[in-house]
């Protein structure tokens, strides 16, 4: 199953996910979001993470073709 | 001509009913800039350790920013200043939203309030007139109806600063608030009590007059080469507001739960800024010139709760009545953020009071018999709620938890000392020091007590930067090294932009030093060194201390309440980390130029231009 994903600064600089931004990636079918963030080594809490621009549950697995964003947290207010 | 200014100030004095119209030379607007600086400048000429916070001889000062009305990003903003009723030191608020843009575009940099109304009054100002209106329809109103009921009758141009029910009573917790029921809060500081004393329910303003730019050309090119940096870097404020943090602020222990107490809470993402975007979340709420949009705007619309529309809960009132009172009913804490937006009261003061009550009532130094039959349980909903209109209309316990958590500790007695959490009075918003350890300092010397926004060291820790003056990376959460000196400059970095007025949000958009000096320059025409500026800062942040100091404040009360110091949170993100905390006073001082009873010597106030300004340095010898 096809899916789009594109990391935003300053993920982009994380050694351990550098060569996906803006990929296509190839994933299984059922994978959630959540999961999602963890096969990158990311902390799913620390990203906030859109589907086709959107704010979903994190539970929901994902479709083919959605496009997938993940934005660091800023924490702080 | 220099730009950024109106050059006008009213001058409102309630008990005579008038109303003056005073100029401000260049010389005084560029020794303290504006907003914060500018209004402490005139709260201190205005009052001192002796006048009575709750009497008519109290200012209440309301101060836009040379940026307030213009495109600069995040610059639509205002700063409330008076003595505090609830801490009796020091008081002031920055608060976002269109009342700040208004005042400004009706020709006035500020105002200065004082004495008192013989009858509740409103003031109406806009770019013709100012005028005292009688206010007895409005008294009573919670701050929606009254803002409502005030656009019906000047019209829907016209923007609202007021107090509710709470500030009425003159609760030592009341706000003020803005714009209605977008609901933009100056929360901390009991300064909704200082309005209240003055028989003033509400400041009405509309304004459409331009603030003039020294330099429009460059100022546009400046913002459009910073703009999307600062969209992109802040997008996870815009999705989830600042809401959005909280789970992750838990995962460092960073969030306040069960009053300080516990490390680990399993509920936390039952409250989170992810859960209120999958369920309430109906759109963005953006300050006047905000690209981050980080309000936001909520309905709920069935169950218990439904009705709740309007401004929903930020990060520190989802910690403060939410985690640090263990309730874990999101619909639930929006309902309360709700109530106290409509009262008039601080979420961060009126959670930190009932989570503070509630272990009160577990250890049984409050039984029921002294809360007026109620059961003040850890993650009661309708204790909860009950206590927030007991507390605005001061009805049995909320007479005494409307005085906040240190009054509150000294009228029950007996150990509820230990369970205040507190500094000088003003109790801890939702970050901790023993995540942070920077923050021990800046809370215990915030000049308003503890404050992370005045603070502000913990930008730094984070992923804000400030290359100009040495922080190109991520600075060490823990440890004991730098953090003297990262206090000292954050601390005067925030009275910087509290007086330009710029949110702190943008700093994690790349506003640094260097850029709100090409701002200075673009919008006001001045030439001002990065030494300038920094001085500046530094200028008016002891300018506050000396206030302080007026009243009594010292290095007795640099401190941080025990538990803070003492108990470790024993969670995944801190462990057994400890704040360092006298080494690093100590070193605090000597960078500040302060004595050892932390009082700024003669020779740092002569350096800042404090001593020509006609401070009082008192009888203390240095």
């Amino acid at each position: 199953m096809i899916i789009k994903i594109k990391l935003h600064q300053p993920l982009m600089d994380n050694d351990n996910i550098i060569g996906i931004d803006n990929s296509i990636v190839d994933i299984e079918e059922g994978l959630s979001i959540e999961a999602l963030a963890k096969r990158l080594k990311l902390n799913p809490h620390a990203v906030v993470i859109t589907v086709n621009k959107k704010i979903v549950p994190r539970e929901r697995p994902l479709k083919e073709g959605d496009k997938v964003e993940i934005f660091p947290i800023v924490l702080g207010g | 001509m220099i730009g950024g200014y109106m050059g006008k100030l009213l001058k409102i004095d309630l008990t005579k009913s008038t109303v003056e119209v005073e100029g401000i030379d260049e010389e005084c607007l560029r020794t303290y800039l504006g907003g914060s600086g500018l209004g402490t400048k005139f709260l201190y000429e205005g009052t001192d350790g002796k006048t009575d916070p709750l009497g008519p001889d109290n200012l209440l000062i309301y101060m836009t920013g040379p940026f307030t009305g213009t495109t600069v990003p995040v610059s639509g903003r205002h700063q409330i200043l008076a003595k505090s009723p609830l801490t009796g030191i020091f008081g002031e608020g920055d608060v976002g939203g269109q009342w700040g843009v208004h005042l400004k575009k009706a020709g006035y940099d500020g105002i200065i309030i004082t004495g008192k109304a013989s009858r509740a009054i409103y003031i109406y100002i806009d770019e013709e007139e100012v005028k005292l209106l009688d206010a007895l329809d409005l008294w009573g109103l919670d701050t929606f109806e009254t803002d409502k009921k005030i656009k019906e009758k000047h019209g829907g141009n016209c923007v609202t600063s007021c107090i509710g029910p709470a500030g009425e009573n003159q609760v030592l917790l009341a706000n003020i608030m803005h714009d209605g029921k977008d609901a933009r809060a100056v929360g901390r500081c009991g300064l909704g009590a200082v309005m209240g004393s003055k028989n003033l329910k509400a400041i009405v303003v509309s304004g459409k007059a331009s603030v003039p730019i020294a330099n429009p050309e460059g100022l546009k090119a400046s913002i459009r080469e910073v703009l999307p940096k600062i969209v992109e870097n802040t997008k996870s404020l815009k999705l989830l507001g600042t809401a959005g943090s909280l789970v992750m602020a838990a995962e460092l222990g960073d969030l306040p739960i069960r009053n300080w107490k516990q490390g680990n809470w399993n509920s936390v993402e039952k409250i989170s800024g992810q859960k209120m975007a999958e369920t309430i979340l109906r759109k963005n709420y953006y300050c006047a010139s905000c690209p981050i949009g980080c309000g936001r705007d909520i309905e709920i619309k069935e169950g218990p709760y439904a009705g709740v529309k309007g401004a929903g809960p930020e990060y520190e009132t989802l910690a403060m009545l939410g985690s640090n009172c263990l309730v874990e009913d999101l619909e639930a804490i929006a309902y309360a953020n709700e109530l106290c937006n409509r009262l008039g009261l601080d979420t961060i003061s009126t959670g930190a009071v009932i989570a503070f009550g509630m272990e009160l009532y577990e250890y049984g130094i409050l039984k029921e018999e002294d809360l007026d039959g109620i059961q003040l349980t850890w993650g009661n909903v309708d204790a909860l709620i009950k206590m927030v209109k007991k507390i605005a209309y001061r009805e049995g316990i909320g007479e005494i938890f409307g005085m906040g958590t240190k009054k509150a500790a000294e009228r029950i007695g007996g150990l509820a000392h230990e369970f205040a959490i507190h500094v000088k009075g003003l109790e801890l918003p939702a970050h901790d020091p023993r995540a942070f350890n920077s923050l021990a300092i800046g809370y215990a010397t915030g000049n308003r007590g503890a404050c992370h926004l005045q603070g502000g060291s913990f930008f730094f820790e984070k992923a804000a930067r400030m290359p100009e003056i040495g922080y190109t990376e991520q600075q060490q959460r823990f440890g004991t090294e730098g953090k003297g000196l990262l206090n000292f400059h954050s601390q005067n970095i925030m009275g910087i932009m509290d007086s330009l007025k710029l949110c702190k949000l943008a700093l994690y958009g790349g506003i640094d030093l260097t850029l709100m000096g090409q701002w200075i320059k673009d919008v006001i025409g001045w030439d001002m060194s990065l030494e300038e500026l920094l001085q500046t800062g530094e200028r008016i942040f002891n300018l506050k201390r000396m206030y302080n100091v007026g009243c009594g404040i010292s290095r007795k009360d640099d401190i941080l309440p025990m538990r803070i110091l003492t108990e470790p949170r024993k969670d995944e993100g801190t462990g057994d980390n400890l704040p360092p905390f006298g080494k690093v006073l100590k070193e605090y001082y000597e960078i500040r130029g302060w004595d050892e009873l932390g009082i700024p010597t003669k020779e740092t106030l002569r350096r800042l231009g404090l001593l020509e300004t006609g401070v009082e340095i008192g009888d203390y010898d240095h």
